[in-house]
């Protein structure tokens, strides 16, 4: 059993509204956040999207001015939700800006800004107005992490882990393996996945996006639904009333963007979660499901937690309430188990009334009231990318 | 201190081609003389996957092979894999941003899965059957030094063989403005417990670095001005102690804030 990593302060911004109290009254509803497209940029795809609104008119202040960009100000949002700001800096003044780190998981950073000057300018016959500066703070893979360590000017180790929709997921167990071998004390945590043209048009060219909100384990589910999103935790050794108790991950060695049907890859993630956090898997309570809502994946992780376990637990994906946010999904599961374990709530599989009968899962169709004392939450990405976090009440 | 052995090298840049060749180029040995470099295509992939391959994840599976072959009997379920790009794959973005300024759009599903950071490691682990855990991180300058960290972390905490990939592939010339034009270079790192496997000799991380020496220091200058970027310096300076073979230490930013303590 290994040590547990606590969970500090938190908050998230999604389609479903901003901070805890707003989440809070969603997961309870059974509410959905996801709206037809209209993201400007790409207002042409007919789907639907969970977009935060008020990002375009929400830069940021002059003194952060070279990091202004869609994931930026996402990031930004969440922190000036539920005292988050102020926590992580008390946090800071309390261990010291070199022992605090930033973990970011994120798929596409601040990628919309390259992409919009490059489409500008061929709309324009010029060439685009590419920028060394603008393309390290903002698009680069690292630019959110680096955006953060700025922004509360901390000196720890920081990364950014980009392992498609797994990234988030992942940051959590870098974070943990940096304050156990003592590179840090404590951690922020975070997922950032803004909408762009890439992620849009890409999951339309692979025909997974769904016309309508998306459906996870209905039997009729047609696709995703990609969202955007910002969860940001701090974590460290000191006790709270939630932590963080087991981690595992694994890959498929299979396929770049398919799973094996029978999800052998998510069952070992789930498996190495379970042994890592020493418990068996009838301890577990609540399954926080990856759940994307394409045919393929959804019956590959239903195959999975048939073998994982012989009965099955309550479960749920969430995706038809925030949409896919992709590199941010695992932060924001993170934060969906964190508020189930708080609120004696296992959330309702959004989107769906009749789940699929031949995938033998346990979907809470609604909301339901029940103990819970562990969480288990999926993430699984493109590249055969599998990640699996147990979560506890202390 | 943690010490982790080095069981496996693997290389591939302009000049560098292979841990032999590179070895001797570093150590002073043998001349630099860097030409165009292919990747050689990989028999371990299914032929559509070796189709659809794109640089980064070509010059990843190239320097991982090289390691994998040179480590032999290594069992792969007890590998893990750290992948590591400052910039990701600048061909691969270009295509993209051409399509996406284009009208009508049509984004092709094998650039779009090749555009996740991660292709890489899906490529190896399917090209060698690595069924473990994986991560790809980008930090900046930082890169290696945040890579070869969490490799130390997972052999000490996991007492795991890990597979630690470095790729950064030229970003083409359109792109310049984004990401200076450097060389393409990739490579690998299989590293052990040191009790158990150690090679080319062990390494450690050590906090206490002043900053006073480059990360090419110890660097062929030829070399080191040829590629000329931070990350890619880093990784020369570490293969350049290595390749030595005496106990040194190596920066890994150009900082200085983190250096590994190289014993042959």
């Amino acid at each position: 059993m290994s040590e547990p990593l606590y969970i500090g302060a938190s908050s998230w911004v999604t389609c479903c509204g901003d901070g805890r109290a707003a989440h809070a009254e969603a997961l309870a509803r059974g509410a959905s956040g996801l709206a037809a497209n209209d993201f400007a940029p790409a207002a042409e795809l007919a789907t639907a999207v969970g977009r935060v609104q008020d990002l375009e008119r929400t830069p940021l202040s002059a003194a952060f001015a070279e990091y202004d960009c869609r994931n930026n100000r996402l990031a930004l949002r969440a922190l000036g939700c539920d005292g988050l700001d102020g926590a992580i800096r008390a946090t800071v003044a309390r261990v010291g800006a070199a022992r605090v780190g930033v973990f970011v998981g994120t798929s596409t950073s601040g990628i919309l800004s390259t992409e919009l000057l490059a489409r500008d300018a061929a709309a324009r016959g010029t060439a685009p107005a590419f920028e060394r500066r603008a393309y390290t703070h903002c698009h680069n893979m690292f630019a959110t992490a680096r955006f953060l360590a700025a922004w509360f000017g901390v000196e720890g180790p920081s990364l950014a882990i980009s392992t498609a929709c797994s990234s988030s997921a992942k940051a959590f167990i870098s974070a943990r393996r940096a304050i156990r071998a003592g590179r840090c004390d404590a951690a922020i945590v975070a997922g950032v996945d803004s909408l762009a043209l890439s992620t849009l048009y890409g999951f339309h060219a692979l025909q997974l996006l769904a016309t309508t909100p998306c459906r996870p384990f209905a039997a009729d589910r047609a696709g995703i639904s990609i969202g955007e999103a910002a969860a940001i935790v701090c974590v460290s050794r000191e006790p709270a009333d939630i932590a963080l108790i087991g981690a595992g991950e694994s890959s498929d060695a299979h396929h770049m963007s398919t799973p094996p049907p029978d999800g052998a890859g998510a069952r070992r993630a789930m498996i190495a979660a379970l042994d890592d956090a020493g418990i068996a898997p009838d301890a577990i309570d609540y399954v926080n499901l990856h759940g994307t809502g394409t045919p393929a994946n959804d019956a590959a992780e239903a195959a999975a937690m048939r073998a994982t376990f012989a009965t099955q637990p309550a479960s749920s994906s969430t995706k038809g309430a925030f949409g896919h946010a992709l590199g941010a999904a695992g932060a924001v599961e993170a934060m969906v188990a964190i508020q189930a374990l708080r609120d004696g709530r296992a959330p309702a599989n959004v989107g769906t009334t009749n789940p699929d009968p031949a995938l033998g899962l346990a979907i809470a169709t609604a909301p339901r009231a029940m103990a819970l004392r562990h969480v288990l939450s999926n993430s699984f990405g493109f590249g055969g990318s599998n990640c699996a976090l147990v979560f506890a009440r202390t | 201190m943690t010490r982790i052995g080095i069981r496996a090298i693997g290389v591939l840049a302009p000049g560098l081609e292979g841990w032999a060749c590179a070895r001797d180029v570093l150590a002073g040995r043998r001349a630099f003389e860097p030409g165009e470099v292919r990747p050689p295509p990989s028999p371990l992939l299914p032929p559509a996957e070796r189709r659809r391959l794109n640089a980064n994840s070509a010059w990843a599976l190239a320097v991982a092979s090289e390691a994998l072959d040179a480590a032999g009997d290594v069992e792969r379920g007890r590998i893990a894999c750290v992948f590591a790009t400052a910039d990701g794959d600048g061909e691969v973005l270009a295509q993209s941003l051409d399509v996406l300024a284009s009208r009508p759009l049509a984004l092709s599903p094998t650039l779009f899965h090749n555009s996740v950071f991660n292709a890489p490691s899906g490529y190896v682990s399917i090209a060698h059957g690595l069924t473990g855990p994986s991560t790809t991180i980008c930090a900046g300058h930082r890169t290696l030094a945040m890579a070869l960290a969490e490799c130390i972390d997972q052999v000490e905490a996991e007492a795991r063989a890990v597979l630690c990939v470095l790729v950064d592939t030229a970003y083409p010339g359109r792109l310049a403005a984004l990401r200076a034009p450097v060389p393409s270079f990739a490579c690998a790192l299989l590293v052990e417990p040191a009790a158990a496997m150690a090679t080319h000799g062990t390494l450690a991380l050590a906090y206490d670095a002043t900053g006073s020496t480059p990360a090419t220091a110890g660097v062929p200058p030829a070399v080191a001005a040829f590629f000329g970027d931070d990350t890619v310096s880093a990784a020369l300076g570490l293969l350049a102690v290595v390749a030595r073979g005496e106990p040194a230490s190596a920066p890994l930013d150009a900082r200085g804030s983190s250096a590994m303590r190289y014993t042959p």
